[in-house]
């Protein structure tokens, strides 16, 4: 990778995570590729299309889910 | 002489009101034990002696002149760091809030004290509730009573183990991803996650908004079903807190056209102690006359992911200042998953969020006919300190990438449940060979807190399974060794 843009994501991290030594960058990005690769190494999770739901629709389920409730 | 401290919360409740012992014996007897068990446990951040005392013979006044009571009058509980009381401070288990003093009264904590309880202190947490074995790099851990080796769960982790030892009659807890469940299980007694706005939040420290939900642990299940009544319901202070009625769960010696479901696919990774008390729970159920069904839930993997992706974005948002300013002002872990939530990719924090609807109506759809799900609260016996806290304590890559795997491990089974927003019961179940606790959580519909505590509480009376108590003071010889 082009050693600028190692340095300029170095200092985009620095800025919005506080500076940190290279061992907890190299651990932060460990996880994050961890977890990654555990969500793409997995089949999808069946939902449904998510492309006209309305993403703060969870509490409104609740209400509506719970017993004796007009479904 | 009966020990006080052995008492149920219930049982406490009735004494008082019943003349049999003051509210300041109770009071006196709990501080002393606290005290006696302080060394121990490490259960409390802060004991509250003098105003606890005050208030337990403020109790006693209004009692011997007749004034009217509420269900708790007199009763010492104690709750998480995590509470706002006017003028105290609430240190949220952290350096960075140790002395932060608070103006306004949490509403779980103001119905507490209409109900007339008396407050013995602040109990240990994990630091900012971001934890699920307990661990605190300022205050130490909190230690399991019945093991000061093995974890008591977090992060309600000072909440569990004082119920436990019997240094109150209950506790407040949080839970965002198995807060209240998991110490619960680990230390021995009952503990409830409410449905998502059940209980008012007002006043209580944010982790993860979409997720948190505060609750009630006690000794026992019905101990738990009278706190929850005490405690739940819409407030207006606290507007994601739902207006749905609360009804009391209904005491049933026989759960006679009761229909429980099971999940297979969420029993295959249990250590062979932790598979042999579900079976024999499974069976209790069935004797109380419960007809048991398999339901296919997702993977709680899965869901497990979806809710550790948004609780970690929304606890990092809300630190995000305090990272970049204080950052050796937090405990090494919860830094490195403070940090890990930081650059989880926004659209995949707004999918996770998007995607709670359709699984919730999912879960709820394959309920089918069964009126709650019994489920494990963690897939082993409780664990040692060393083993969780062990690998994903060490520095750089390798301890950074152990936190996630500790975290899944210990919240395999109670993450999903937060996720989807469910209520759900912990309650024991049996012991292992060592004599550890071994739990189940039955998880309900949205809102019916009352049916699962219906059940958890037939099997209760009929199982016997409940906390065992303690020693009044522990054995410190057996301690140090």
């Amino acid at each position: 990778m082009d050693p600028r843009l190692i340095a300029a994501w170095t200092e985009a991290m620095s800025a919005l995570l506080g500076p940190a030594g290279p061992a907890e960058d190299a651990g932060l990005m460990a996880a994050q590729l961890d977890r990654a690769s555990g969500i793409l190494a997995r089949p999808p999770v069946p939902t449904g299309s998510l492309f006209e739901r309305e993403p703060s629709s969870h509490a409104a389920a609740l209400l509506r889910l719970a017993p004796g409730r007009p479904s | 002489m009966t020990d006080l401290c052995s008492l149920t919360l219930l049982e406490a409740a009735a004494a008082i009101r019943e003349r049999r012992v003051s509210s300041v014996e109770l009071t006196a007897a709990c501080l002393a034990r606290a005290e006696d068990w302080q060394p121990v446990a490490n259960a409390f951040i802060a004991i509250e002696a003098e105003t606890a005392l005050a208030t337990a013979a403020r109790a006693d006044a209004a009692l011997a002149a007749g004034e009217p009571v509420g269900p708790f009058h007199g009763v010492p509980l104690a709750h998480k760091d995590m509470l706002y009381r006017p003028g105290r401070v609430t240190g949220c288990g952290s350096r960075i809030r140790a002395a932060s003093v608070e103006s306004t009264t949490a509403t779980v904590l103001a119905r507490l004290d209409a109900a007339g309880a008396v407050d013995l202190g602040r109990l240990n947490m994990s630091e900012f509730a971001l934890g699920p074995t307990g661990l605190n790099h300022h205050h130490g851990r909190a230690r399991n009573p019945w093991d000061p080796a093995v974890v008591t769960g977090g992060s309600s982790s000072g909440s569990g183990a004082a119920v436990a030892a019997g240094l109150a009659f209950g506790a407040i807890g949080s839970d965002t991803g198995g807060s209240i469940r998991l110490p619960a299980a680990l230390c021995g007694i009952a503990g409830l996650k409410p449905t998502q706005g059940r209980v008012s939040r007002y006043g209580a420290m944010p982790l993860s908004f979409s997720q948190d939900c505060l609750g009630p642990m006690a000794p026992t299940v019905a101990d738990v079903a009278a706190f929850y009544g005490v405690i739940a319901g819409a407030d207006p202070l606290d507007p994601t807190s739902a207006a749905v009625p609360v009804d009391a769960p209904a005491p049933r010696e026989r759960l006679d056209g009761v229909t429980v479901g099971v999940s297979s696919g969420w029993l295959q990774d249990l250590d062979a102690e932790t598979a042999a008390a579900h079976e024999e729970a499974h069976r209790a159920l069935r004797d109380l006359g419960a007809s048991l069904v398999d339901v296919q839930l997702p993977d709680p993997l899965d869901l497990g992911e979806f809710s550790n992706i948004v609780a970690m974005t929304e606890a990092a948002a809300i630190h995000g200042d305090w990272i970049r300013e204080r950052p050796g002002d937090y405990g090494p872990q919860v830094l490195a998953r403070l940090r890990q939530g930081m650059v989880i990719p926004g659209a995949l924090y707004l999918r996770a969020i998007a995607m709670r609807a359709p699984l919730l109506e999912r879960v709820v759809a394959a309920y089918g006919k069964a009126d709650a799900l019994v489920l494990p609260v963690v897939p082993f016996v409780p664990p040692t300190s060393a083993d969780m806290d062990g690998a994903a304590g060490a520095a750089g890559v390798a301890g950074a990438a152990a936190i996630p795997q500790m975290v899944a491990a210990m919240a395999r089974y109670t993450r999903p449940i937060s996720y989807l927003g469910l209520p759900s019961l912990a309650q024991p179940i049996g012991r292992s060979q060592s004599g550890l606790p071994i739990a189940m959580q039955t998880v309900g519909r949205p809102f019916a807190e009352a049916a699962i505590l219906s059940v958890g509480m037939a099997y209760e009376v009929a199982t016997g399974q409940a906390r065992r108590a303690l020693p009044s003071k522990p054995d410190l010889a057996a301690t140090a060794a």
